[in-house]
């Protein structure tokens, strides 16, 4: 696959570049500064489109979500690309953001933790449920979510067992990833992941259901 | 102390003084003095206007003393700042009002001592100085039966003429410092000078918190550039080393991913550190989306009401939502309450804020730390907190902060 990486600190940029390489994806160029990421994307160079983006959050020229805002952005002018955050807080507000349009866009979203490239089998599993246009939130981040108070809304009405299933899609799992994780059968995951589609009403709705349960399961 | 300007003039070198421009201002106050004593003389005899009358020259005076060094002298209290021909009586009510009609008769027997000096002074001064000039008017310097009319022997008596003015125009400087000193006591409102006293406080303890506040900035900022990086890059280093050794050396894997398990620790310890400090969403997104953060953490409804236009300085940014997590925090663990609300708008005088729960009520600041730190809080800001919390509930806070914590520029 091809990817460009923002990142500022150095020692990462390099790092995950050559984890990247090391596993058969093509760094088409790293960055390392916000407005650098807007003018490669603005007019990209023939071949230099990637199908991925690696961003980090806080960049330059201010350091505070300078990444985010211009992935944000990014989304907006390529929604076919697919975006990777990475990032050194949990704050679910900046995920919403950028799954905010999630569901109708082709590209897939997620959400890691800066040091989860150090996981590196599930980071590169992240990259690839993202570059087929699936959602992976960090475990962190979705056990943090999970904490943080009662359930409500139509989430309520979810059993134990759903809200579980929720989770691992949120960490973008695939089912059979699912079907192993929680010694379930094949198709009781698939009876779960269809019930939570109906009881979150997403059965009529269109785009990707999935990312819209995710959505969902992110906005509570 | 606030007269030094004036002590230290009358305690240097008099020949330095007298070099400087400070006896001419001495001069002019002087002069402006006797001749504002003009009417006083003349509002004695219609006395039932003399209060109007001390009211205007007391205004005056408090301006006209800045020429002999002073700072301007603290006018009356804002309940006092109206014209006498309104309000009479509340100025002879007032301490403020007797003591302005005692500085303007005093103004009068000062006027009538610079009079004095002028006379005696000046004319003396005036009459010595001008002895060389008169022989060439054919007329002739004469004291007694002393007479001059040789130009080089009045040259002594015009030296003579100088001192004298240089005599007069201490003496004149010294009148008018101890002349305005007095003023000062007289007419000085000592309430406005602790209103004064107290805003400048008050300055000092909001400059305190922003330098706080630009602290806790500094140790998240540091935090962020050196020990989270470095430690996401050494998980990044771990990592690729564990795909090396799953292969060649498998047996070392679980020290492996027992370092790698401490680094991550080691940055969720961090993580609570820095939220601890100051929630990242507040510093990067503003207070509105920080406290809708907080009304989704909370296990209860929280409903937010911030009107999004508003931005308020940084560190009163951090300030309010303190009080909002304190608040909500207290309604959690006292109040037993099913839903809370939070409301911020712009109102005429300022910013209001509106913490209310539907719990039991009985909340008592004298019972908890929280409800001291938000009353803390509120002071800081300069702004005034109201509890309405009856046993039974609800509980109601409202907080009125001053209009000047509005940012009202680009961001800083």
């Amino acid at each position: 696959m091809r990817i460009g990486i923002a990142e500022d600190v150095a020692l990462l940029r390099e790092g995950i570049t050559a984890l990247l390489e090391q596993h058969g994806h093509t760094v088409l160029w790293s960055v390392s500064d916000a407005n650098e990421l807007r003018t490669r994307m603005h007019a990209p160079m023939r071949n230099e489109t990637p199908e991925l983006l690696v961003v980090d959050v806080r960049m330059p020229p201010d350091n505070t979500d300078d990444g985010l805002r211009a992935a944000v952005d990014i989304r907006r002018a390529h929604p076919e690309i697919a975006i990777m955050i990475l990032s050194q807080h949990l704050g679910n507000e900046y995920a919403k953001e950028l799954l905010a349009d999630a569901p109708e866009t082709a590209g897939g979203t997620g959400y890691l933790l800066k040091e989860r490239v150090g996981r590196v089998a599930d980071f590169l599993a992240a990259i690839d449920t993202v570059s087929q246009g699936g959602v992976s939130i960090d475990p962190k981040v979705v056990a943090a979510l999970l904490g943080s108070g009662p359930i409500r809304g139509a989430l309520a009405s979810l059993t134990e067992r759903e809200h579980e299933v929720l989770a691992h899609m949120a960490e973008g799992h695939t089912n059979e990833q699912i079907t192993r994780i929680l010694h379930l059968s094949a198709p009781t995951v698939e009876r779960h992941i269809s019930s939570i589609f109906t009881k979150l009403n997403l059965s009529e709705r269109p785009g990707n259901k999935r990312v819209l349960a995710v959505l969902e399961y992110l906005k509570n | 102390m606030r007269t030094a300007p004036t002590a230290r003039l009358l305690r240097a070198n008099p020949l330095r003084v007298l070099a400087s421009p400070a006896p001419w201002a001495g001069v002019i106050y002087g002069f402006s003095g006797m001749l504002l004593a003009m009417p006083t003389s003349l509002f004695i005899a219609l006395f039932p206007l003399f209060p109007g009358w001390s009211w205007f020259l007391s205004a005056i005076e408090r301006q006209r003393v800045r020429l002999v060094g002073h700072e301007r002298i603290p006018g009356p209290p804002a309940a006092l700042r109206i014209p006498p021909w309104q309000h009479i009586p509340a100025r002879l009510e007032s301490a403020l009002g007797w003591r302005e009609i005692a500085g303007t008769l005093l103004h009068l027997i000062f006027a009538v001592l610079t009079f004095t000096l002028w006379v005696l002074g000046f004319t003396l001064a005036l009459t010595l100085l001008l002895a060389p000039f008169l022989p060439l008017f054919g007329s002739a310097f004469t004291v007694g039966d002393w007479r001059i009319d040789h130009p080089a022997a009045t040259i002594p008596i015009a030296v003579l003429g100088i001192i004298v003015l240089a005599v007069f125009l201490y003496a004149q400087l010294v009148l008018a410092i101890v002349q305005a000193r007095t003023a000062r006591v007289l007419i000085g409102s000592r309430v406005e000078e602790l209103e004064r006293q107290v805003t400048t406080l008050a300055g000092e303890r909001v400059a305190l918190v922003d330098a706080f506040e630009a602290e806790r900035r500094r140790i998240e900022r540091d935090l962020h550039d050196g020990p989270q990086q470095h430690l996401a890059s050494a998980a990044l280093h771990l990592g690729f080393l564990r795909t090396r050794l799953e292969h060649e050396q498998p047996g070392l894997l679980p020290r492996l991913d027992s370092a790698h398990d401490e680094i991550e620790r080691a940055l969720d310890a961090i993580r609570a550190a820095v939220s601890a400090l100051r929630p990242r969403i507040l510093i990067e997104r503003g207070l509105p989306a920080a406290l809708t953060d907080l009304a989704d953490r909370s296990p209860i409804p929280v409903t937010v009401h911030v009107e999004p236009a508003i931005r308020l300085y940084e560190a009163v940014e951090a300030s309010v939502y303190s009080i909002a997590t304190e608040f909500v925090a207290n309604s959690l663990k006292h109040s037993a309450a099913h839903h809370i609300t939070i409301t911020l708008d712009a109102v005429a005088d300022g910013v209001r804020i509106l913490l209310s729960d539907d719990g039991n009520g009985g909340a008592d600041p004298s019972r908890g730390t929280g409800l001291i730190g938000i009353s803390h809080r509120v002071t800081l800001l300069r702004g005034t907190s109201e509890l309405h919390s009856p046993v039974g509930g609800p509980t109601t806070l409202s907080i009125m902060l001053p209009g000047d914590i509005i940012r009202t520029g680009p961001p800083e």
